[in-house]
């Protein structure tokens, strides 16, 4: 049982039970509906209340997918999930991590979904690939996983942007021009030799561990 | 013998009891195998069954059934009789 803390999804559990006796009721009685009352029984049992409930569903399932733990529960990820804590600020995703400048919870999505219309639905839909590539697909070694296409800019600046650390921090002052080409993912903040330590999975030599005193407890 | 609006939303009931039942299940677990099977299991039986429910509604010809209850109401007192 994975509901632990999740108020959510015992309501909307509770809430689905109740439509579940109720269209059970009219499916056993259907004799029911002849009445009027019945009729909009029936109506509001068979119609409106499941496609709340699906509908509340497709919204609990969606949240969730975008939640660190979603992202992790495949075995090939694993490793992915470690680079978080390991105890070394050069890695972008762990300092990230360990300061809280994402949300820990969803940390994965954070940086991996597109900030666009519909970036989501892309995010998504890779994730769709994901999941036939782990169960039907032949599964690549965590080191062997790349992005699909170079990290974009507008992902960082989502955050970055119009921060005073970022604006003001020399690196970024190296030519006049140097902030509006990162702007416009000229010069990547990834691949530019500035930023472009990440997960580096297979790569870690004796990397040590970052645990977080409230896991310690 | 049960009219055909009635057997179609037994039916619609069951395949919508069906399709929740299943959302309740995945909604246990975090895990992409839960996604899917809401989004290719649940979702498809709730809305078909929703649909078939619709349809039942539309497609039902009610001159017909009323014609129907007035024909057993008129010749009820003649079978009394």
């Amino acid at each position: 049982m994975e509901l632990n803390g999740n108020t959510a999804a015992v309501i909307l559990i509770l809430f689905t039970a109740i439509v579940v006796v109720l269209g059970l009721l009219i499916a056993v009685r259907p004799e029911l509906t002849r009445a009027r009352g019945g009729k909009i029984l029936a109506f509001v049992g068979l119609c409106v209340l499941p496609a709340l409930a699906v509908w509340a569903g497709g919204n609990e399932h969606l949240e969730r997918s975008t939640s660190t733990r979603f992202c992790l529960s495949c075995h090939v990820m694993a490793d992915f999930g470690k680079s978080l804590y390991l105890d070394d600020k050069s890695y972008i995703p762990a300092a990230h991590f360990q300061n809280n400048l994402v949300p820990r919870d969803h940390a994965c999505f954070t940086c991996h979904t597109d900030y666009t219309m519909f970036g989501d639905v892309h995010a998504k839909w890779r994730g769709l690939h994901h999941v036939y590539v782990q169960y039907l697909g032949k599964i690549p070694k965590p080191e062997d996983i790349k992005l699909y296409t170079p990290f974009n800019n507008r992902e960082c600046l989502h955050c970055h942007d119009g921060m005073r650390t970022y604006e003001e921090a020399s690196p970024h002052h190296k030519t006049p021009q140097q902030l509006t080409q990162m702007a416009t993912n000229q010069l990547s903040c990834m691949s530019s030799d500035c930023h472009d330590i990440v997960h580096e999975v297979g790569n870690w030599g004796d990397a040590t561990f970052w645990t977080p005193k409230q896991e310690t407890k | 013998m049960v009219p055909l609006i009635e057997r179609r939303i037994r039916w619609a009931g069951l395949l919508i009891v069906c399709g929740l039942v299943i959302q309740m299940i995945t909604l246990i677990f975090v895990h992409p195998l839960a996604f899917m099977a809401f989004l290719l299991i649940s979702c498809p039986l709730v809305a078909i069954g929703i649909l078939l429910f619709l349809y039942s509604i539309v497609s039902h010809d009610h001159s017909k059934s009323e014609s129907a209850q007035l024909g057993k109401s008129a010749t009820a007192p003649e079978t009394r009789a």
